[in-house]
């Protein structure tokens, strides 16, 4: 049997690493969900790692109440949505013009659906025809490009009921069909 | 029909460019640079911890001690007669019935407790001898013994004197002077 000084110091010892392994596990399990998360909104690898650490950090400030957190990977997905938007700076360098005449010139060329995505043109046209939806549409978007994230975690991320993200993810889609339509054709016109 | 295929190229493509939009790859070692960095704040952390309940540890103990000393009351020594008192000492102890009679009468006075410097004089042995006697030194004892042997050896004082007194001094006796004239005077004395 212990004395009650070393019993209680080891107790401590036994909650404190198991708060650390804890950590240690999240971090193992959710960084790259996190940093895709933050990356979807920031659209930068450096600014997106900049984002899980900011996000991971706020973990270890509020680890008292990360044991009674139900959904763990939607908890840390909302942070790191706030944590990006607060980081979310200007957008990038690639004009719409450029990117629709070169996703045009590649169409033009026979290229596939799928090539062309690959693009880095087609990358920039997307983010800049997202970042016109309105505010609603664009939030449920962007994040059900994660694909790790489901419509339920979508919704707790967002507060919003589970229905209204899938309505709003069906609005955005068709608002988006109907932006790069309009764009090729535009390009097609010149 | 051109259009139907144009519908599903552009369907095609959005599902294809959404599913990598946010696929990104992070740069090798993501979660090894987070724990890194998570350990070093938990670290921050815990060293900040440590050190506010260091201060306030210190600070509860300078506020503890500082109440002890302001609060606790100093025990009045009473006066003790000193083995060899003085005698204003002992006129203070015992004084006269009428300086007794003076000092009940007189307004009472702030008296200042005595230091503790004052008690341990009070309470100290003095010696008898100021400075204490010691043994002599071997130079010591060696002038004593010269000036023993000295006192010793030497003539008494009263019979010097009769030895002085009996010694005859011959009178003095003073005879007129008789001065002779220069030879030129003897000539001419009216120059």
């Amino acid at each position: 049997m212990h004395a009650p000084g070393i019993g209680t110091l080891s107790g401590l010892r036994t909650i404190a690493d198991a708060a650390g392994e804890d950590l240690e596990a999240a971090v193992e399990q959710y960084a790259r969900t996190v940093y895709r998360v933050a990356y979807s909104v920031l659209r930068n690898h450096h600014d997106a790692e900049d984002a899980v650490q900011e996000t991971f950090l706020r973990l270890v400030r509020h680890q008292k109440g990360w044991a009674a957190v139900r959904d763990r990977r939607a908890w840390l997905a909302r942070v790191a949505w706030r944590v990006a938007l607060d980081r979310r700076r200007a957008a990038p360098q690639i004009s719409l013009e450029d990117a629709a005449g070169a996703v045009r010139d590649l169409r033009a060329a026979g290229a596939g659906p799928d090539e062309i995505a690959e693009r880095e043109q087609m990358s920039a046209l997307l983010a800049k025809l997202v970042a016109t939806l309105p505010e609603d549409l664009r939030n449920v978007v962007t994040l059900s490009t994660v694909e790790e994230l489901t419509s339920p975690e979508i919704a707790e991320v967002l507060g919003v009921p589970e229905g209204s993200v899938r309505e709003r993810l069906m609005r955005a889609r068709g608002l988006l069909k109907e932006k790069l339509s309009r764009c090729l054709e535009r390009n097609d016109a010149r | 029909m051109p259009d139907e295929r144009d519908d599903n190229f552009l369907d095609e493509l959005l599902d294809a460019s959404l599913r990598r939009y946010s696929a990104a790859v992070p740069r090798e070692g993501l979660e090894g640079r987070v724990l890194a960095q998570l350990r070093s704040a938990r670290a921050a952390k815990s060293s900040r911890k440590w050190a506010w309940a260091l201060a306030a540890g210190v600070a509860a103990a300078v506020v503890i001690i500082a109440g002890i000393a302001i609060r606790k009351p100093v025990p009045s020594r009473p006066m003790t007669a000193l083995p060899h008192a003085s005698e204003p000492q002992r006129i203070a102890e015992n004084p006269p019935a009428g300086l007794a009679a003076a000092l009940r009468t007189a307004p009472a006075r702030h008296r200042s407790r005595p230091s503790k410097g004052k008690a341990q004089l009070a309470n100290a042995h003095w010696p008898e001898q100021f400075p204490t006697p010691a043994p002599l030194s071997e130079q010591e004892k060696l002038l004593l013994a010269y000036a023993r042997w000295m006192a010793s050896s030497a003539p008494k004082g009263p019979a010097v004197e009769e030895q002085q007194d009996k010694v005859e001094i011959p009178l003095l006796t003073i005879t007129a002077l008789n001065i002779s004239p220069l030879e030129g005077e003897k000539d001419n004395p009216e120059k």
